[in-house]
């Protein structure tokens, strides 16, 4: 023994179910299966290790059955066997033999106490507990037909006194290949009742197959079964012959559970309810009752025809696709509980219900298992309500709002499914954050693509939120920081071609951890899925600026922008006007680029700009506008700046439209300031030469008053554009593009400082009437310019004669004649007066000038002071500092009341 | 060493015998091979509970299976 103690259990079981069987070690293999399942699941005993309880269990077994004889031996034979102390699980092997005790009379005392067990275990099998359902006492191996298993019961219970009332005379009595009861000595029949009884059941199971044949051991029946037992079932059927009973209404409902009509209760398609047949009489309250138990049907037909209708569907999806998978799942478990039911309707069936009303299937008993089944179905229901007709994220926000519960077992259900169904997200969310692809035929990821964008837009158009699809557990925050990953990663491939592998650009955050896993992330507190979110998004941003920064001097060129195309380089523009200049002058038409392209050069060549980078230097081109008729080249002239590749994508187009924009603007005001130098210049020169023209004095001291308003105004406009335009929304856009944590931050600085610019040097909409009266100015300056050209021309013509006149006259004199002759005299008076009299004519014109200049710098002064930006307002403060303006113009003054009443009003 | 095996060997088929006779006593319907089986396991800490069902099973599948066969048979 000590030797054989040493096998193993499970070779122990498998010599058993031969030996039980009488097969082979082959072929008994599934019920060995079943066997170890069982001895593994219920390893531990439920009932108390106690010998004595036992040994009395057994003595009173064999006292009921009326043998106290045996009992007397009984108790010899467990004396004897505790005075050899060979076995130490005394208890065990007596508790196992009373188990298996077969009362040939009494057979249904067991039946009775599993009815007990069974209604015990019910109300938690009723929740998700599979192992439970394994429970022996309910479990038949392989689930047999009905008529089989109640046959075979029948004779297994050693009560085949049928044979002899000659209800199935067909297969005959033969001789059973089986010996089960081998102890059991031969009784009679005496128990017709009995008979007659199963006789009744039978047919009632509804299966003509019954009639296979008890086998045909000697009829062991004991003298005293319950008595009359039709009778017995009809008084707990209910009252009234006429009326169906109960355990037919409980067969009904079990079919009806699973969506299968039932005898008596129907679907009924118009109300959509399951009903009974209202010709059946029955009872009020058996009616209502089971009217409520066939809800539990209905919610299951509405979850299965759900299921069924979408796992077809292959455009659902695979979010969708999971979420049937999951309602499967509960189904699958509703499944089981319906099979422990019919499986105890059976033992019923087969056992008679003999052990009393108190352990059988009834209506009510019911209603209290599936109670929570109920709920949980109606759960269900309400979800794929709820769920219809959406799919992905939308489907996955659905069944969240559902998870909002106080019910904590509608809330782990919920969030059972939920894990279940944001899987799939999960799954697309960890390939797209981490490899940048996006697999998602089913368009259930909130982040979509649109394969028809080309590279240069990808960053801009490419990928966009699906606001839909985004799950409600994801905020829009979350999504935004999702979409942006990803489109960095597919941005560094794409357009930066950069090709390190997205594990070196997240050495850390690729974490090992499953999906699985990562499903509880959703809805954790800690913010794990936060967290992990941020470090993935702040390790690409970086490591995309890096590339931006390094091999693409993104900062660099976003300086040389400064520098070229917003004049920063002063001494560069400077030169290049210089050198610009005669070219510029001639008609826009007679311009060449080419010319003009090596002019650019010669100025880069000549200024600090030299020290430039090459790769910069080589973007800088000369560019003319388009040519409207009458145009010069000032006009038309500009500079350009080529990007191309990722730098590209900061710099768009629009971008650099705007750019030239603001450069041409720029231009402009610094060719106004060019051009009053030269006035100033030419002023400076003459002043001495025209200091013998006395007539004169009056036009050049208003040519001098009108020059230096014009500068004065100049200046300002120009400290306004550089100082408060320039450099201030400069260090602004620097500072955030030094402090930028993504790709998106610098695009949007940058554009903000582009629309700060636009919009404070009045190109904008809002300041059109603006900028048509400063381009007025503008236009003015140049007017002066020429008139005073032309004044100085003639007068310098005319002193130029005055003194060749003089020269004439000095010479004649050493040569010893007249100086000048009266007709010389005559002439020289002649144009000295006609010289004279177009002074008056310039005094006029240059007064009309001046009169014009200062109404339009009214205007433009008026128009500041009402304007809502307060750097124009300090402008204007700056431009009419000593109020020459406001004391001539009277509509100043209402207006800068006004403006000060309405910000007092503001404020 | 060899009479301690015997007598040991003697007290095992004694208490062999016994639970025998009370296995018959019970109806339990275990031959003599199935109960020495069932004692080892349950010598070795098996849960009676479970072990009583595994058999009642296996006799029931057993029992279905040649009822089938019958049937067969004799259709």
């Amino acid at each position: 023994m000590a030797a054989l103690d040493q096998k193993s259990p499970n070779v122990l079981l498998q010599s058993l179910c031969c030996r039980i069987t009488g097969k082979s070690e082959a072929d008994v293999a599934h019920q060995f299966q079943y066997a170890v399942r069982v001895i593994g699941s219920n390893y531990a005993p439920t009932i108390e290790r106690d010998e004595f309880l036992v040994s009395e269990k057994i003595k009173k077994e064999l006292l009921k059955q009326r043998r106290e004889a045996d009992a007397a031996l009984f108790s010899e034979l467990h004396r004897k066997l505790q005075t050899q102390g060979v076995l130490k699980h005394r208890w065990s092997i007596l508790y196992l033999l009373l188990s298996l005790c077969e009362d040939p009379r009494k057979p249904s005392s067991r039946v009775g106490s599993y009815g007990a067990v069974f209604a015990q275990a019910l109300p938690c099998d009723a929740h998700s507990t599979p192992f439970y359902y394994a429970r022996p006492q309910s479990l038949s191996l392989s689930y047999p037909e009905r008529s089989v298993l109640a046959a075979h019961n029948a004779s297994s219970m050693g009560t085949s006194g049928i044979s002899s009332l000659g209800v199935y005379p067909v297969n005959g009595p033969g001789p059973s290949p089986q010996s089960l009861l081998t102890g059991s000595g031969a009784q009679p029949v005496t128990d017709p009742a009995r008979g007659s009884r199963l006789a009744w059941a039978l047919p009632i199971s509804g299966s003509p197959s019954g009639a296979a044949p008890p086998t045909s051991r000697p009829p062991v029946g004991p003298a005293s079964g319950p008595p009359a037992r039709p009778l017995h079932r009809q008084r707990r059927d209910g009252d009234g012959s006429a009326e169906i009973s109960e355990a037919a209404l409980v067969r009904d409902i079990l079919y009806v559970f699973q969506g299968i009509d039932g005898k008596f209760i129907k679907m009924c398609a118009p109300e959509n309810c399951y009903k009974i047949d209202s010709k059946v009489p029955l009872c009020k309250s058996l009616r209502d009752t089971s009217s409520r138990l066939a809800e539990l049907g209905w919610l299951h037909n509405k979850v299965r025809k759900y299921t069924d209708s979408r796992s077809l569907d292959r455009a659902f999806g695979l979010v969708g696709q999971s979420f049937c998978a999951s309602l499967h799942q509960e189904l699958k478990e509703y499944y089981r509980l319906l099979s422990v039911l019919h499986a105890q309707l059976q033992v019923e069936d087969d056992q008679g219900v003999n052990v009393g009303v108190d352990s059988n299937l009834t209506l009510r008993r019911l209603l209290v298992w599936t109670y929570d089944p109920k709920i949980r179905l109606k759960t269900l229901a309400a979800l794929v309500d709820y769920c219809q007709g959406r799919k992905g994220g939308e489907l996955a926000s659905a069944v969240h709002a559902y998870g909002k519960t106080g019910d904590p077992h509608m809330r782990a259900l919920v969030q059972h499914i939920l894990s279940l169904v944001s899987h799939p997200i999960l799954n697309f969310l960890y390939r797209w954050i981490y490899d940048g692809e996006l697999e998602d035929t089913y368009h259930e990821f909130f982040v979509a693509s649109d394969p028809t964008v080309k590279t240069d837009r990808l960053w801009h158009d490419k990928y966009s939120l699906r606001k839909s699809m985004i799950p409600s557990f994801i905020t829009m925050d979350q999504a935004r920081k999702v979409l942006l990953i990803g489109k960095s990663i597919n941005f560094l491939h794409q357009v930066c071609h950069d090709r390190t592998p997205p594990g070196k650009i997240l050495p850390a955050s690729k974490s090992t951890d499953s999906p699985k896993d990562a499903a509880e992330l959703f809805t954790d507190l800690e913010g794990a899925f936060q967290s992990k979110i941020d470090a993935a998004y702040f390790e690409t941003s970086k490591y995309l600026l890096d590339v931006l920064n390094k091999n693409y001097q993104l900062l660099d060129h976003l300086q040389a922008m400064r520098r070229y195309l917003l004049l920063g380089q002063g001494d560069f523009i400077r030169h290049l006007m210089d050198l610009l200049k005669p070219e510029l002058a001639r008609a826009a038409t007679t311009l060449y680029q080419h010319n003009l392209t090596g002019i650019l050069e010669t100025a880069v060549r000549a200024t600090n700009a030299q020290f430039d980078s090459p790769e910069i230097l080589k973007r800088l081109d000369v560019r003319l506008l388009e040519v409207s008729p009458g145009d010069t080249g000032w006009d038309v002239f500009s500079l350009d700046y080529h990007v191309d590749g990722p730098i590209a994508t900061v710099f768009t187009r629009e971008c650099m439209s705007h750019y030239l924009r603001v450069f041409n603007f720029l231009w402009r005001a610094k060719r106004m300031e060019y051009i009053l130098t030269d006035i100033w210049k030419s002023q400076m020169c003459n002043a001495k030469l025209l200091k013998s023209m006395p007539e004169l004095s009056g036009v050049l001291h208003q040519c001098h008053v009108l020059a230096s308003e014009m500068v004065h105004f100049i200046h300002q406009m120009q400290y306004y554009i550089t100082f408060e335009v320039l450099e201030c929304s400069w260090d602004e856009l620097w500072n955030k593009v030094q402090q930028a944590q993504d790709l998106d931050h610098i695009i949007a600085a940058h554009d903000v400082f582009l629309d700060t610019i636009i919009s404070r040097c009045l190109l904008d909409s809002n300041s059109r009437s603006l900028l048509n009266q400063l381009r007025a100015v503008f236009d003015q300056i140049i007017e002066f310019q020429n008139a005073q050209d032309t004044l100085y021309r003639s007068a310098l013509e005319e002193l130029q004669l005055r003194v060749q006149y003089e020269d004439n006259k000095r010479q004649r004199e050493q040569e010893g004649e007249w100086g000048v002759t009266a007709e010389q005299e005559a002439a020289e008076n002649k144009r000295v007066q006609e010289f004279k009299d177009t002074i008056p004519k310039m005094c006029s014109q240059l007064r009309l000038l001046t009169h014009f200049y200062q109404g339009i710098v009214q205007e433009f002064l008026r128009l500041l002071m009402t304007s809502s930006d307060e750097s124009l307002q300090f402008l204007s403060f700056r431009l009419d500092f000593n109020e020459h303006y406001k004391a001539r113009d009277p509509r100043l003054r209402p207006s800068l009341g006004a403006t000060r009443g309405r910000r007092s009003s503001n404020i | 060493m060899a009479s301690a095996a015997n007598t040991n060997m003697n007290a095992v088929r004694e208490t062999m015998d016994v639970l025998l006779e009370i296995s018959r006593l019970l109806n339990t319907g275990l031959d003599m091979e199935s109960l020495s089986i069932c004692v080892r396991l349950c010598e070795q800490g098996i849960n009676p509970e479970a072990l009583s069902s595994v058999i009642k099973e296996l006799r029931r599948a057993s029992d279905s299976l040649k009822v089938s066969e019958n049937s067969t048979s004799q259709g």
